[in-house]
């Protein structure tokens, strides 16, 4: 099925983006971002598109989380390095606008300890939920790094008014593992939210910031533009013979005859049937394989598709 | 489906779900089948039903919105439903309300305004309530408080922003507006049952904001603020041993409880829900919505889909657990929304085949 996205496939992507990036080189860290297209979407009807993944490898690893915390954990985080607030702190900012939003733009996400984050509305007004950075949850029972890397690893998207959405999965310093394990858990995760799953997804590419996309899926999109563009009937008589081993009008007589025997077309993309019979006129001149016929660009057509 | 991390070996990546052969259809439970009363084919082929709210009274009125912008009254009656009236919207339909205290009167919202229409004057809307400015911000949700004074209005992101805007319905006046408290469009606005001050509203940005509505100021107005951490699609109230709970449905089909307190309680992923369901495809479950029932506990109605079939299902969560209670068979569609009224243990059920389904949910029938 030419729905399925192959490993060899998710691989040849990835590895294309982290060749581009090195030869390439940028002076900062390029993310690498998935990029959907959608189909047979109306976001009229259908439910938003939009939440939250946790991917196994971080992202974005230069990304700063500050803990709220109260005694333990402000001790636990000065321990690990962390930056922290207290009680003492965060009451210091006096609910001040301004301050607030220093301290928002100042980290990319917060946790708080349950003592505190009750508080945080009343400490700090609407701040942090304003510049969307209100904390998550840090119980005692929970390693407070393992949370970090949590928050760190996790990724939210939302598919905007347009049918295309974008999300970072990575960044160029991951090995070709790394980066393939997130593109697949994050691809994955999206087209099981998708009413219709794969039959929702137009088009697929994995991007470095900087680098060029590569195409994960849409090869059967190609391959039709390709074909509705080309005509075997415009080329020379000539090799019009060296490849079918027959007149082009004796060919045309061939697939009308023909015609009645063969089955309606059930979807608007069938490829038509004067080329299914030149594709098997060109196997039988040429008794080659099927991929060569395949490959042939007058015909467009894919190896699976030959093999009718 | 491989979508946990766990099952991702580190050398070995399979390829991407086919999602086309699963959900299989052998393994039926057979527990309660709820009683099918009537159903109802609403609009065209393409039509969805969207929304839909009932008056409390066992032979009601049903207010329905749907895909084609358009609201519809029904009347149920000796499990027989009948159209009583039409009103045209011009603009995507955002909700549709029962009037608390006229079972002649539905509030119909779109995106651009919301409106009072009166089935006894079916001609023309009886009020209009809307900004009435020309960049008026694009709304995505409303409400009206259970004493039928206040409207309260959610707004799409517009310019950066994302507001709360309150009307009195009296004086169709604009009162006031929040916008500091979300940074992503507002997707629910509710009212509490019990206090009609506090209202809470629920965003893609994922968080679950509470207020005061006698508060002018938004920095005193916020109560209490909850990260649910995905995007929250539907919020419902509860009340349970005379306190207020949060039910909340999220994005990514997953249902979390909160009790006024600092975490979920009770958190169900897709996966739990698939697994209540008995089913073994993540990607073909979803939750419709969850209602509550008169003990204080939480319904919810969950769909699954498989190549040739349309599951509905019932569960409950009274504790900790969720317990599946029984199937409606005769569903045939993608349900989208429904209406529960506890009295009377009425379900009804709107969905993508534009069927509008009635369910007898009593247990003992």
């Amino acid at each position: 099925m030419t729905s399925k996205v192959s490993r060899d496939t998710l691989y040849e992507c990835s590895n294309a983006v982290l060749k581009h990036a090195k030869i390439k080189r940028r002076n900062f860290l390029e993310t690498v971002e998935i990029q959907i297209g959608l189909k047979n979407y109306d976001p009229q009807k259908d439910k938003r598109f939009s939440g939250t993944v946790k991917l196994k490898h971080i992202p974005r690893p230069k990304m700063q989380v500050c803990i709220l915390g109260d005694q333990q954990h402000c001790d636990e985080a000065k321990a690990n390095n962390v930056p922290f607030m207290d009680v003492e702190a965060l009451k210091k900012l006096n609910k001040n606008k301004k301050l607030v939003k220093k301290l928002a733009k100042k980290y990319d996400a917060f946790l708080a300890s349950e003592a505190l984050i009750k508080q945080i509305p009343r400490l700090l007004g609407p701040g942090l939920n304003k510049a969307g950075k209100f904390p998550g949850l840090l119980s005692h029972q929970e390693s407070m790094m393992q949370k970090i890397d949590e928050v760190k690893s996790t990724i939210k998207f939302q598919m905007k008014k347009v049918l295309c959405l974008s999300v970072a999965v990575g960044h160029v310093g991951m090995s070709p593992d790394e980066l393939v394990q997130n593109v697949h858990l994050s691809i994955n995760f999206l087209v099981s939210l998708l009413k219709k799953h794969w039959q929702n997804v137009r088009s697929l590419h994995v991007k470095s910031s900087m680098g060029p996309p590569q195409r994960l899926r849409r090869l059967r999109v190609e391959y039709r533009l390709l074909r509705d563009n080309s005509n075997s009937f415009q080329m020379p008589d000539e090799k019009f013979i060296k490849l079918f081993r027959l007149p082009k009008i004796l060919v045309l007589n061939l697939i009308e005859e023909m015609r009645g025997f063969a089955e309606a077309p059930l979807r608007l993309t069938k490829i038509p049937f004067h080329l299914r019979v030149l594709a098997s006129l060109n196997l039988f001149a040429t008794g080659s394989y099927q991929t060569g016929i395949g490959q042939d660009l007058n015909l467009a057509m894919s190896q699976p598709s030959i093999n009718m | 489906m491989s979508c946990t991390p766990e099952n991702l070996d580190k050398n070995e990546v399979s390829s991407l779900e086919e999602y086309e052969n699963d959900s299989t259809d052998t393994e039926e439970i057979p527990i309660v089948n709820y009683r099918f009363l009537t159903e109802k084919k609403i609009g065209g082929e393409e039509t969805y039903i969207l929304h839909i709210a009932a008056t409390p009274d066992a032979d009601c009125n049903i207010v329905i919105g749907t895909s084609d912008d358009v609201c519809e009254i029904y009347r149920l009656g000796e499990n027989q439903l009948a159209k009583i009236e039409t009103f045209e919207s011009n603009d995507t339909i955002t909700g549709v309300q029962t009037c608390p205290n006229n079972n002649n009167l539905f509030y119909c919202g779109s995106t651009k305004s919301i409106k009072l229409w009166d089935i006894r004057t079916p001609q023309k809307f009886t009020l209009e309530i809307s900004e009435g400015i020309e960049d008026a911000k694009p709304l995505a949700c409303f409400e009206v408080s259970p004493n039928n004074r206040l409207l309260t209005a959610g707004s799409e992101l517009h310019q950066g922003e994302a507001f709360m805007l309150f009307w009195d319905i009296r004086n169709v006046r604009l009162m006031g507006a929040y916008w500091q408290s979300h940074s992503d469009t507002i997707t629910q606005v509710k009212f509490s049952n019990n206090d009609v001050n506090t209202i809470m509203s629920g965003s893609v940005d994922g968080l679950i904001n509470v207020f005061d509505a006698k508060c002018t100021n938004e920095d005193d107005a916020l109560l209490d603020s909850f990260n649910t951490g995905s995007s929250v699609e539907q919020l419902l109230w509860y009340e349970r041993q005379g306190k207020n709970w949060i039910s909340c449905i999220t994005h990514t089909s997953d249902i979390q409880l909160w009790a006024t307190g600092i975490e979920p309680y009770v958190h169900f992923r897709r996966s739990d829900i698939t697994k209540a369901m008995k089913r073994k495809s993540e990607a073909h479950c979803y939750i419709v919505s969850s209602h509550s029932n008169k003990l204080g506990d939480v319904l919810v109605l969950t769909g699954a889909h498989s190549k040739n079939k349309e599951y509905l299902s019932l569960m409950n969560i009274s504790t900790k657990e969720l317990v599946y209670l029984g199937n409606l068979i005769e569903n045939k569609q993608r349900v989208r929304c429904s209406f529960y009224n506890p009295n009377h243990n009425l379900l009804l059920t709107g969905g993508e085949l534009g069927l509008l389904n009635v369910w007898n949910i009593n247990p003992k029938s």
